[in-house]
């Protein structure tokens, strides 16, 4: 009976999946139907962490942006490589380090030229 | 220790050296860094020299793919690399020096190009170089972790070098189409992937074929995964149902890029074809080979019909390109060795082909070029060489003997013969008439129309002597087949032992 049990491990995530929908739908909905409505500009105001919001929020964002987190993304991805190996440093042995160093002389290579280039310059 | 000892031991080292399976590879990559590097922080580097010294590096390494160095790899064993990921066989050495010969051929068509262009040309040389490379990994491909890797650098590589010219808005448009298209067509493979795996617990081809010869081969979920594997692969090949990106790409992208596109790109996507169909799907044949065979005649007519209306040059090559992958999908269609071994002649023949009518577009090209038919109107008259060099292209594109791309198509018509594949041949014949209208049009243009040329470039003696070699081998090529057929066939490895 491999397929029931198969098809039983996906029934818990399908079960899983409307307590989630639930969850999250029902206190809205009740709310709806028994909060008291008393509406004012205050309250209708855009919700920003508590503070009095300021200007519109539909502003230019600065292209540089986009560059920075370009290169976090490559380092942060670097990190999730890195952890495994130094977790198995030991086991993998010499031709692992050549192959972190090249991987990591590649990284390097390209912070320098986009250092080079004046990228991680804020204009 | 005497003198002639340590030469004999450094004879050694070296020789080992050059037996390293990834030598090439490596040394690939040293190249792109260092062109990116020397562009960075030397900014009054010639480029003009950079783009020789990459062509002469590509030479050398192209030169150091066909040495029988490795001649203890014969022909039935391999070599395992990472694992067993990637495999270095005699195909993948035949592919890889395909790639380093359309790098080559990409580089010294972006001479001219390379030169009027005012920024990025050593980000252009340095992702060009990545693309070779990518392309070289896709030859030894032996799982599908290692497919879906080198794909996605191929075609990340290949979006940046379409949409190079960040001022132009038609090449920003292609960059835009072709990443769009791309991102969906390794959705579709990942998903495929996914299934493949989900049925057969592994995504090893090797593992997938024994599995599959085990009496697993009707399977529907891996059919399906099979269909949307070959669907991402069909988008780089740009097969029938997948190919409408193509025209608007080639028409925005520099021409250089067009080039890669068209030959080196389009051939990594038939090694992978070759790699997933034959290494791990061949129990199934009976399932893909007629969809292949379906699909490869729609691409052949979509592709021949859409060119002949055609008025620019870059679209009528989109086009025909189309066309020609339905040509050389025949050869997976047939589904036998030989039919593999005919479509990489067929590569080839293309290559020599396509660079042989960009190579002149390119060193006439002007910063106002459109590439409209009309402005290659009595180009004769003007410039002989580039007229003369351009007409064997497409005559030899549009397969007439005895030039290389008559062979292309003639073995490929044998190889579906074989088979008893009638329909397809027709179809292949109707394929090559509706070309000979399209690309004897272009011809006229260029030998019998009156055109009003503005003032072009004149090619210089090195341009007129690289125009030259190519014509000269094609015409080689066409009337002795016999270096290239063993080249293609993978069989040059016994033929140095």
């Amino acid at each position: 009976m491999g397929g029931t049990s198969f098809e039983y491990s996906y029934l818990l995530i399908l079960v899983l999946l409307i307590g989630s929908i639930f969850f999250a739908v029902a206190p809205l909905v009740i709310a709806r139907i028994l909060g008291p409505k008393k509406e004012s500009s205050i309250k209708n105001a855009t919700y920003e962490c508590g503070l009095v919001s300021k200007g519109d929020p539909w502003v230019q964002f600065k292209v540089q942006y986009y560059i920075f987190t370009l290169v976090f993304v490559i380092f942060d991805l670097e990190t999730v490589f890195l952890f495994p190996w130094a977790v198995a440093f030991n086991a993998l042995g010499a031709f692992a380090f050549v192959e972190m160093l090249i991987f990591i002389g590649i990284l390097a290579g390209g912070l320098l030229y986009a250092w080079e280039k004046g990228v991680l310059e804020w204009r | 220790m005497n003198f002639a000892a340590i030469l004999d031991s450094a004879k050694e080292r070296l020789l080992e050296t050059l037996q390293l399976p990834l030598l090439i590879e490596f040394l690939l990559l040293a190249a792109a860094m260092s062109v990116l590097m020397i562009q960075a922080f030397f900014p009054l580097f010639s480029r003009r020299r950079m783009t020789w010294i990459v062509i002469l590096s590509f030479g050398f390494l192209l030169v150091l793919s066909l040495l029988p160095i490795v001649r203890v790899i014969n022909t039935e064993s391999l070599v395992n690399v990472f694992g067993t990921s990637y495999r270095l066989d005699p195909w993948t050495m035949t592919f890889r020096s395909f790639f380093l010969l359309a790098g080559l051929g990409v580089c010294l068509l972006a001479l001219p190009w390379v030169e009027h262009q005012q920024e990025n040309a050593g980000e252009y040389l340095s992702l060009l170089i990545l693309a070779v490379l990518a392309m070289v990994l896709c030859a030894g491909v032996a799982d599908f972790t290692m497919l879906f890797v080198t794909l996605e650098f191929l075609t990340i590589t290949s979006y940046v070098l379409v949409g190079i010219q960040r001022r132009n808005p038609l090449s920003l448009e292609a960059g835009i189409k072709y990443l769009i298209v791309g991102a969906t067509a390794s959705a579709m493979m990942v998903y495929g992937i996914t299934l493949i795996f989900g049925m057969t617990g592994t995504l090893q081809f090797e593992a997938i074929d024994t599995f599959l010869r085990a009496g697993n081969a009707g399977s529907p979920m891996i059919k399906f995964g099979l269909l949307l594997v070959l669907s991402g692969l069909g988008f780089k090949i740009a097969a029938f149902p997948f190919h409408w990106w193509v025209p608007d790409v080639y028409q925005g992208a520099p021409l250089p890029t067009v080039a890669l596109l068209s030959t080196g790109s389009k051939a990594a996507g038939f090694v992978l074809m070759i790699r997933v169909l034959h290494d791990a799907f061949q129990p199934m044949a009976e399932f893909w080979q007629p969809i292949l065979g379906l699909l490869a005649a729609a691409t052949i007519l979509y592709g021949s019909l859409a060119a002949l209306t055609q008025n620019n040059l870059k679209r009528l090559l989109g086009y025909s390109s189309i066309s020609h992958s339905g040509v050389m999908m025949l050869g997976l269609a047939a589904g036998t060795i030989f039919g593999q071994q005919a479509l990489i002649f067929y590569l080839y023949a293309y290559l020599f082909g396509v660079l042989l009518v960009i190579c002149p577009m390119a060193l006439w090209e002007t910063p106002s070029s459109q590439h409209e038919i009309s402005e290659y109107s009595g180009l004769r008259d003007k410039s002989p060489w580039l007229a003369a060099a351009m007409m064997v292209g497409l005559v030899s594109l549009a397969g007439i003997p005895p030039l290389i791309g008559f062979f292309g198509k003639f073995l490929l018509l044998i190889a579906i013969l074989e088979q008893q594949l009638y329909g397809l041949a027709v179809i292949l014949l109707i394929g090559v008439g509706a070309s000979l209208y399209y690309y004897l049009r272009v011809i006229r243009a260029l030998y019998f129309a009156r055109g009003d040329i503005g003032s072009h470039p004149v090619p210089a003696l090195h341009q007129k002597v690289i125009l030259g070699a190519l014509i000269a081998l094609t015409f080689f090529f066409g009337l002795c087949q016999e270096p290239l057929w063993r080249q293609a066939s993978a069989q040059w490895l016994d033929w140095f032992s």
